[in-house]
């Protein structure tokens, strides 16, 4: 929790001091690691695969700026911010729902669907720009909010882990039938788990609303959802320290490749993107820290049980 | 009336291209029991091929049946050559790994060559050369049945029945329904399961490739991406008449192309893509097993 | 022995797939504090009738009753709250978590703090942890598997392994525990062990025991009593020296003399 005051306060006085190009790619970086931190709490830690999750963003997205739209003083920003964390929550535990019946493959593909569908919804929605957009949103976010979200995320998550309910979502991963023998009431818990991931994707849209000022259904599309899960699967499925290190790896890739492309920015990216997550799979599917976390590794006095 | 008849000749046609296309989503999820995320693309090369192939035989001056098989021919060849590959290269190592790990490596196979071929065709769209002329065959008032429709049902339904011949009365198609059952049985009972399920792979792609080339003649407009949502509602067909059996793939079909078709129509065209993911999601949650599939419970 | 309370009645279990008939008229009960064991040739239906007892089957005709509750209808995890637990015929322990976690997870129904507490690390929660993991590693230390306890759960030999999935559901609270072939794979000193782990569960504990078997020297050695199944009927039940001579018994696993 200290650390969690401290790394807010120290980027709030350092902020003047960080040039422009670094500010605005460690902001993005820190809504990557809420974004990859969220998915994996619902694919890593509680094994459920979603190919959704960029549809969470955009509710979470929308909801805020919509909501910012409306009352932009900026003292209102925590407001929006869990205003888009809730609505996005609460889509979550609509997706949940179907973890009833479906597993595996199914369920993948019906977040896959989901997800679309939202996108679908948004594009048709006059109200919020439809396909033209949302543009003029007030530029709220800055580096102190990024950390102090994403901090809080590792934070909450961390804390999560550490309780009955946190342990209920590793069971149901690791053998869902074992779990329910263990009297774990395991759709609860799934769609708990996705309604707090969809918690922290929301806030993570409503962040990267407020920073680039203008969003469109086609921010959110399968391949951003794709993007979400490289980070995730890089760092090792179940670990908070993996994918919280291969977000912010994964956000500086782009610019280091800069000077490579000639052709489409886009392009080059996902080719390795998808490259890279099938050379993976073949090699190494755990990741870089399979399930555990940086601080297990590290051999310092452990506190006792 | 003549309208809705228009309309179901039209469906048809469509849900035989989708037919074409589950029914390699259907083979490869009864023999591997995966979701083989990177069909939709492979049929989306079929495209492709068959346009590079036209323009470097220069076939567009002549267009006939038999440029049109000339095209179709080399193009299925080419997808099922491209199926090995994937099989060999991406799904084979994974074949005792968890399901996520396959799952993971096929979407990143999908996205793969869509960006590949955005990266090697160019972005944007290309026509595809008329190799074969439009002629309408019978006009009743306002409904027309052309060559293009008689075409696609044709084709579709000539190579539909080959692989039911080949299915249902070799021994290959024996040894494939074996590995379905069982893949450890039928390699301890001496079936060689790493060739029939790259056959199976290659079978599968080349239905894939003839279907981008009936598309590509009849809707001459193809893309890198054109493959993405066709492979969705090809998958949602072979799901909906139950993923892993054969005349159920071709049934969903021609239930998904006939509803898109009317679906379009009759309501509104901005929901034809709305509408495949809603019957997916509503198969899925009210009858997993589709029209005819089998119910698998998880032994305990 | 004394005639004990009912702990577990199977009342006219009837169970089909399809057209395959896997149980017909399965109709007995358990005492509380006995050993049963459930034996017959493969395909009986022995855990046929465990999945209906965890509510993973609903059978198409009849009941079970838990200490008069009926069971029908319920999901797995509610069974398991209402005193019931099991051990799966291939393990099912939770494998890349430490045995402590496994213990833990099986406790969860135990444990009484709401996540504001868990967020905010209050004294109630750090009691309550404390509480559980102190019984937890008790439960442990009673099968000598304490000094395991941070070691990932794939990693224990295979004897261990069986024996933690045991002790797992012993950690549920459950009164009753259903064993799936738990000798399974084991050598005979191994089976010898798990004997009087068995036993020894039954005496500290106070549980009842159902169990499925092959080894008939565990089941013989241990049982109060034998329940035995073939093509889903029962075709004997009683103690142990009087299974042994049953002719049904011996030719349904030895065939009819020709």
């Amino acid at each position: 929790m200290i650390a969690l005051a401290a790394a807010t306060i120290a980027t709030y006085l350092l902020t003047p001091y960080i040039s422009s190009f670094y500010l605005q790619m460690l902001t993005l970086a820190g809504i990557n690691v809420v974004l990859a931190n969220g998915l994996n709490l619902i694919s890593g830690i509680t094994g459920q695969l979603s190919l959704g999750h960029a549809g969470f963003m955009a509710i979470g997205a929308y909801a805020s700026a919509y909501f910012s739209l409306q009352y932009s003083d900026p003292n209102y920003f925590l407001l929006s911010l869990l205003l888009g964390g809730l609505f996005a929550g609460a889509f979550g535990l609509l997706l949940g729902l179907p973890t009833l019946r479906l597993k595996g493959d199914y369920l993948a593909i019906v977040t896959l669907g989901f997800s679309e569908m939202i996108r679908v919804l948004f594009l048709n929605m006059g109200s919020l720009g439809g396909a033209r957009g949302l543009p003029q949103i007030p530029h709220h976010t800055n580096l102190t909010w990024v950390v102090f979200a994403a901090a809080a995320t590792l934070f909450f998550i961390h804390r999560w882990m550490n309780s009955y309910f946190g342990r209920a979502f590793l069971a149901i991963r690791e053998d869902e039938m074992a779990a329910q023998s263990c009297g774990v009431n395991t759709t609860k818990y799934k769609v708990m788990s996705f309604s707090l991931g969809a918690f922290f994707a929301g806030v993570a849209g409503a962040l990267f609303a407020h920073q680039l000022t203008y969003i469109s259904p086609s921010i959110f599309t399968f391949t951003k959802s794709f993007e979400i899960l490289t980070m995730v699967v890089l760092g090792g499925l179940g670990s908070l320290s993996g994918a919280t290190f291969s977000a912010i790896l994964l956000t500086f890739l782009p610019e280091v490749l800069r000077p490579l492309q000639q052709i489409t920015h886009i392009d080059l990216r996902m080719i390795i993107y998808s490259l890279l997550l099938i050379i993976l799979m073949l090699t190494r599917p755990t990741g870089i820290m399979g399930k555990r976390e940086i601080w297990e590794l590290i051999p310092w006095p452990k506190r006792k049980a | 009336m003549e309208n809705f008849l228009q309309h179901c000749i039209n469906g048809l046609s469509l849900g035989s291209i989708y037919a074409l296309i589950a029914l390699g989503y259907t083979m490869v999820f009864g023999i591997l029991k995966l979701i083989n995320f990177a069909h939709g693309d492979v049929y989306m090369v079929g495209a492709f091929v068959g346009y590079y192939l036209s323009a470097f035989l220069g076939l567009q001056s002549q267009p006939s049946m038999v440029s049109f098989f000339i095209v179709l021919v080399t193009s299925m060849s080419v997808c099922a050559i491209l199926g090995f590959l994937i099989e060999r290269i991406a799904y084979r190592p994974l074949r005792s790994s968890p399901r996520i790990t396959a799952l993971i490596t096929a979407i990143g196979m999908s996205l793969l060559l869509e960006y590949v071929a955005q990266l090697v065709f160019g972005p944007d769209p290309k026509v595809f050369p008329m190799v074969l002329e439009r002629r309408d065959l019978f006009q009743f008032g306002e409904v027309s049945l052309n060559n293009y429709h008689a075409l696609i049902v044709s084709v579709s339904l000539t190579l539909m029945l080959l692989l039911r011949f080949l299915v249902l009365h070799t021994k290959f198609g024996k040894a494939m329904r074996a590995i379905s059952e069982d893949i450890t049985t039928a390699s301890l009972l001496g079936i060689p399961t790493n060739r029939i399920i790259s056959i199976t792979f290659m079978l599968g792609a080349a239905l894939a490739g003839a279907a981008g080339v009936l598309v590509g003649t009849v809707y001459p407009r193809i893309d890198p991406l054109m493959g993405v949502i066709p492979g969705m509602k090809a998958f949602s067909a072979a799901v909906i008449g139950g993923i892993g059996n054969f005349p159920g793939a071709v049934l969903g079909g021609i239930i998904m192309g006939l509803s898109e078709e009317m679906v379009a129509a009759y309501i509104s065209s901005s929901y034809r893509d709305a509408l495949a993911f809603g019957l997916l999601i509503f198969i899925l949650l009210v009858k997993p097993s589709g029209f005819f599939g089998k119910y698998q419970p998880e032994k305990v | 022995m004394t005639e004990g309370k009912k702990i577990l009645s199977f009342d006219h279990l009837t169970m089909a797939f399809g057209g395959l008939k896997v149980l017909t008229d399965v109709h007995f009960d358990i005492e509380e504090h006995e050993i049963v064991s459930m034996i017959g040739p493969n395909g009986a239906g022995k855990t046929t009738v465990f999945n209906i007892t965890t509510g993973i089957y609903q059978p198409n005709r009849g009941s079970v009753r838990f200490c008069g509750n009926e069971l029908k209808n319920r999901s797995t995890y509610e069974i398991t709250n209402m005193g019931i637990s099991r051990t799966f015929q291939n393990i099912r322990l939770f494998k890349d978590l430490s045995v402590l976690h496994n213990v833990m997870i099986a406790s969860h129904q135990h444990y009484r703090y709401n996540p504001l507490q868990s967020l905010l690390q209050t004294k109630a929660y750090r009691a309550e942890e404390k509480q559980q993991a102190e019984r937890c590693m008790e439960i442990l230390g009673i099968f000598g598997l304490s000094h395991r306890a941070q070691e990932q759960a794939k990693h224990l030999p295979y004897g261990e392994q069986r024996k933690l999935e045991i002790v797992r559901a012993l950690a549920t609270g459950a009164k009753l525990l259903l064993l799936d072939e738990p000798a399974a794979g084991m050598n005979e000193q191994e089976t010898h062990g798990l004997m009087d782990l068995i036993q020894k569960v039954q005496q500290q504990f106070q549980v009842t025991i159902l169990l499925i078997e092959h080894d008939m020297k565990l089941v013989m050695g241990i049982s109060h009593r034998i329940i035995v199944l073939h093509h889903g009927e029962i075709i004997a039940q009683g103690k142990p020296e009087h299974i042994r001579q049953d002719k049904k018994v011996i030719e349904a696993y030895l065939g009819k003399p020709s």
